[in-house]
């Protein structure tokens, strides 16, 4: 890769002289000399480097005796099992820049690949070791592979080394190869290798030509993009059983390799990751690239985002790789999962979240009188989804992200949905005039239009606000103490949801009223109607369970905060009004809903005037509603759930929750008894709080305590 | 730290020296060898000078014949104080000199008008985490692998005062990240929203 | 040296390209910007060259059969180092000739000034 670097100077200008100033600069009494005028400038140009004044940029010295050069030679003999070790080595590398084999096959960057040899000439070309070619095959076809891995990784959203290192320090792997011709290179080695079958074991033999047969370079066939994941897998549960026949060479390896690139990064460790561990990693991405093309398998954007979201939950992450993949497949050139267009996603999602058909009908395209009220429809909407899509679209991209970029992303994110929203209600009011929107007054009053544009973005923005509270306790964000507070604040956040849901169920349901007495009835209009109402109805349940199940734990831990049982550090030099802004800084720039204020938070956490028998009676019946609804939901269906294509993952998550709640009611239980039995006075009760380690719960977003006996001691 | 043997008598006296130019060569060199030894990142020498000419007057050294230190400078202009390169011998732990150290600094922070202080621990150092969210630090967010190590980091945050309310509602980042980029220090950049990359 | 000529000397020499070498017979040819009690020199747009190994000599002195063996200094470019003082065994700043001409008119202290 052409980073930019300067050229090196030329040594040797005739224009130029070095005059030796070793003496002179040595003889400066350093000591007396004030170099802070000096010191001052230099670091004023390091602070803009911000984090990488962190990193060592001191030129690592050689011990005595010690040399850059490597002396191990490229072109020794090395015996059929030798090459099958370094291959292996290889595999279980994380940087293969510490390979000399590596580093002697790049040496020239631009060779054309019939002259890319371990051999520095063509006089030792002659005698080439034996086995020398597989080797060498092995080692540009991992190269190619290397470099098309760079590429699909660089295309799309990650952060550089934080989740992986794509620079190559100048090092060109192979990318002005033709991969065809890789491949050629690859089967003529195994014919090659067949060839020497004499001498050769068999076992072996087959070792080596089945890890020339791993490069899945060919241009798969788009109907069975899983085969080369399923045929990797099964190649490496060979590679796993031949692995005993290598010999290892640990000398072909160094990190003295990382000291020639350009780079004032310290060379890397080489991590020694065994085989066994090597094998879990290629297996899992091999599933998990199996697994991901399903997501091209597209039904509606609601299965979408479950599939994606959880797809990418999951613990351990998917590498990045396959979190790179899947961007490329759901985006690549603008088109969705290579057929969609953005415009049929976003009303495909419209239609789901807030059907409002007459603005959807794509026939108000055709119109093209400006008079024509369906002329100002097409015009608004599109206007619509111009200022709509990338917002939408990057709720797929932010969930290909690490977990804590996941988290600290929707951060940034609900400030553009908060935007979003205002801006879309102005359209909402232009729509509502076009259609002669009459506004609606229900049982509960007058409760105004339908505002379906910016409904939608509320929605949505409402959900991201909830995630960022989840991943908080998937993140081990937060403090035991801080965790009766963000349940509440996850409580309030889902109860509004349920509540909005409410709202747009409400104008669905006056639509499909009407729509049904209309001439224009149809079927599809019907299917359509019945589609949207199950979606509000799931998320509605679902924002339910949240709102329970966080109300619930909110009782509990404030209970067991009373008790002095989840016990609160003295902070002196912070109070709770300062740390409630530090949580909450993600939340309070947003219009919708507003972030209640300190006192109102502390009263509705603390819930002072409530004794704790009535807290615990509280969270028992939240918990219990919770579960309930978990069970509710484990019995519905891919099609009424909207986990069309994930519905298994989506299952076991739920189920995930549902034993959350479980153990949070028998959590409650227990403690309900003890102070039946011992009263309210913490020390009477003999019991002491085990929170779940991180990442060791029934479910990450759901922190649940065990109440266990205390020794006595 | 809590875990670490106590010793039951500090060897010798305490002393905490405010930290000041003319004592690099007496005490530096402890000072790496004490912080290479004792947190994974590795840093150069100038990154103890960034640190130790700029802001002598925030840097806190505890020594009796062994030393534990700390360096924490603030951006003037942001009012963000920052707290880097804790560390206390090991035979010296559990004796409360780290709690001293970062209060040291926190005092002379706020006597200089910091806003808040932050900082970046390793989420393995639990003993270091729990220091800290003793004296009211929280964690705002999660840092994935942030160390050359390969771990991550949370980086907490105390505030010290109330931010003026109420905020401005069409900033594009939260107010402290945008400052601290427009002063050139903090290393928030790579907070912002992820745009979708260009092809 | 008094301490004030050796300041302006060391303040002469910044932003000029010093030629460093190492132990290690590596040399880093940048930008000089900063130096301290401990010699330890700071340059900036660094490069570093390498002698080429005696393996290399050898296979070159090989391939060529004629008197003079042509061996490639290799190079990398590093950016902004510190190269310890301890390490520190020679060093060359770079000069203009065209100057150098200029300024010996006017002594060679000029050079330092």
């Amino acid at each position: 890769m052409d980073d930019g670097f300067p050229p090196p100077p030329s040594m040797s200008h005739p224009g130029i002289v070095a005059l030796d100033i070793t003496d002179k600069f040595a003889s400066a009494p350093f000591r007396r000399v004030k170099l802070s005028k000096m010191a001052t400038s230099l670091y004023l140009s390091l602070s803009p480097l911000s984090r990488s004044w962190t990193r060592r940029w001191t030129v690592g010295c050689l011990e005595e005796g010690e040399s850059l050069d490597e002396e191990y030679d490229t072109a020794r003999d090395l015996l059929p099992e030798e090459v099958l070790g370094i291959i292996d080595q290889l595999l279980c590398l994380e940087t293969i820049l510490t390979s000399v084999y590596v580093e002697a096959l790049l040496r020239d960057p631009n060779a054309p690949l019939s002259s890319m040899t371990f051999l520095r000439d063509s006089a030792s070309q002659a005698k080439q070791p034996k086995f020398l070619f597989v080797l060498r095959a092995y080692c540009a076809g991992m190269l190619r592979g290397c470099h098309c891995v760079n590429e699909v990784v660089k295309d799309e959203l990650y952060y550089e080394e934080e989740d992986f290192v794509t620079n190559t320090y100048d090092r060109k792997f192979l990318s002005h190869i033709e991969i065809a011709e890789v491949i050629a290179l690859l089967q003529a080695t195994r014919a090659d290798l067949r060839e020497l079958s004499n001498d050769v074991p068999k076992d072996l033999a087959l070792a080596l030509d089945l890890r020339l047969d791993c490069f899945p370079l060919r241009k798969a066939n788009p109907d069975s993009l899983k085969m080369p994941w399923i045929q990797m897998k099964e190649l490496m549960k060979h590679f796993k059983k031949q692995h005993a026949l290598a010999k290892p060479v640990p000398e072909a390896f160094s990190t003295k390799m990382q000291r020639r690139l350009a780079s004032t990064m310290p060379p890397r460790p080489i991590v020694h990751l065994s085989f066994d561990d090597t094998y879990t990693h290629f297996e899992q991405m091999f599933q998990d690239g199996k697994d991901a093309m399903d997501v091209l398998k597209y039904v509606d954007p609601q299965s979408l985002l479950h599939f994606v979201s959880i797809f990418q939950a999951r613990n351990p992450q998917p590498l990045v790789f396959i979190r790179t993949m899947t961007q490329g497949l759901l985006f690549k050139d603008m088109i969705v999962l290579g057929h969609h267009s953005i415009r049929r996603i976003l009303d495909d999602d419209l239609a789901i979240v807030v059907l409002r058909v007459r603005q959807l009908d794509p026939a108000n395209d055709t119109i093209e009188v400006p008079t024509d009220p369906r002329h100002q429809l097409a015009v608004q909407m599109e206007t619509f989804r111009q200022r709509a899509a990338e917002c939408y679209l990057d709720l797929f991209r932010i969930f290909c992200q690490n977990r804590c970029r996941v988290r600290r992303t929707l951060c940034h994110s609900i400030q553009q949905w908060d935007h979003l929203q205002a801006d879309v209600e102005e359209i909402d009011s232009l729509l509502q005039v076009c259609l002669d929107e009459k506004s609606l007054t229900t049982a509960m009053g007058n409760i105004g239009h339908s505002l379906p544009l910016s409904s939608w973005a509320y929605l949505y923005k409402l959900r991201q606000m909830e995630w960022i509270v989840q991943l908080g306790f998937e993140l081990d964000i937060y403090q035991p103490d801080e965790l009766a507070g963000m349940y509440w604040y996850l409580n309030y956040l889902a109860k509004t949801r349920a509540q909005h849901g409410d709202r747009i169920k409400t104008f669905v349901l006056r639509d499909f009223t009407a729509a049904q007495e209309s001439s224009s009835w149809s079927q599809t209009k019907e299917r359509n109607y019945t589609r949207s109402i199950a979606y509000i109805r799931v998320t509605m349940l679902d924002a339910a369970c949240t709102w329970e199940f966080a109300d619930g734990l909110c009782c509990l831990y404030t209970v067991l905060q009373r008790l002095n049982l989840v016990k609160t550090p003295s902070r002196p030099y912070s109070n709770d009004e300062h740390r409630y802004e530090i949580r909450m800084k993600p939340f309070v720039n947003i219009g919708l809903p507003q972030l209640p204020s300190f006192d109102d938070f502390t009263k509705a956490t603390a819930q002072p005037e409530t004794s704790i028998t009535e807290l615990l009676k509280y969270a028992e019946n939240a918990v219990g509603g919770a579960k309930k609804g978990y069970e509710a939901l484990s019995r519905m269906n891919d099609l009424q759930t909207f986990s069309v294509g994930c519905h298994d993952r989506w299952l076991t998550n739920i189920k995930g929750c549902q034993k959350s709640a479980i153990f949070a009611g028998i959590a409650i239980t227990a403690l309900q008894k003890a102070i039946e039995t011992e009263g309210e006075n913490a020390a009477d009760l003999k019991l002491k709080v085990e929170l779940p380690q991180s990442g060791k719960g029934y479910h990450d977003w759901w922190i649940v305590p065990k109440l266990v006996p205390k020794s006595e001691s | 730290m809590e875990t670490a043997t106590r010793a039951t008598e500090l060897p010798g006296e305490l002393r905490y020296i405010q930290y000041e130019h003319a004592l690099e060569e007496q005490y530096l060199p402890a000072i790496r060898a004490l912080i290479s030894k004792d947190l994974s990142e590795p840093y150069s020498i100038y990154v103890y000078r960034y640190f130790l000419y700029q802001w002598a007057h925030l840097c806190y050294m505890a020594s009796s014949s062994a030393n534990s230190n700390t360096m924490p400078p603030h951006s003037p202009a942001t009012h963000r104080g920052y707290i880097a390169m804790l560390a206390v011998s090991s035979a010296y732990r559990g004796h409360g000199i780290a709690t001293a150290l970062v209060k040291m600094a926190i005092d002379a922070m706020a006597d200089r008008n910091a806003d808040e202080v932050v900082l970046e621990t390793e989420e393995t150092n639990t003993a270091a985490m729990r220091l800290y969210e003793r004296l009211g630090f929280l964690r705002s967010k999660k840092l994935h692998r942030y160390y050359l190590n390969g771990n991550s980091a949370y980086r907490l945050v105390l505030l010290l005062k109330a931010s003026v309310k109420p905020p401005p509602p069409l900033l594009p980042l939260d107010s402290a990240s945008a400052a601290v980029v427009a002063a050139g220090g903090g290393g928030t950049a790579e907070d912002a929203r992820p745009v979708s990359p260009t092809h | 040296m008094e301490s004030s000529e050796a300041e302006a000397y060391l303040n002469s020499l910044i932003n000029k390209t010093l030629r460093v070498y190492a132990t290690d017979s590596r040399m880093f040819v940048g930008t000089f910007k900063c130096t301290d009690a401990n010699r330890n020199v700071v340059l900036a747009l660094t490069h570093e060259y390498r002698q080429p190994s005696q393996k290399q000599l050898a296979e070159a002195a090989a391939s060529f059969s004629s008197g003079t063996v042509k061996a490639e200094m290799t190079s990398r470019y590093l950016g902004l180092v510190v190269v310890p003082g301890e390490h520190i065994v020679k060093m060359e700043v770079e000069e203009f000739v065209s100057q150098m001409k200029n300024k010996s008119a006017l002594g060679q202290r000029a050079l330092y000034v």
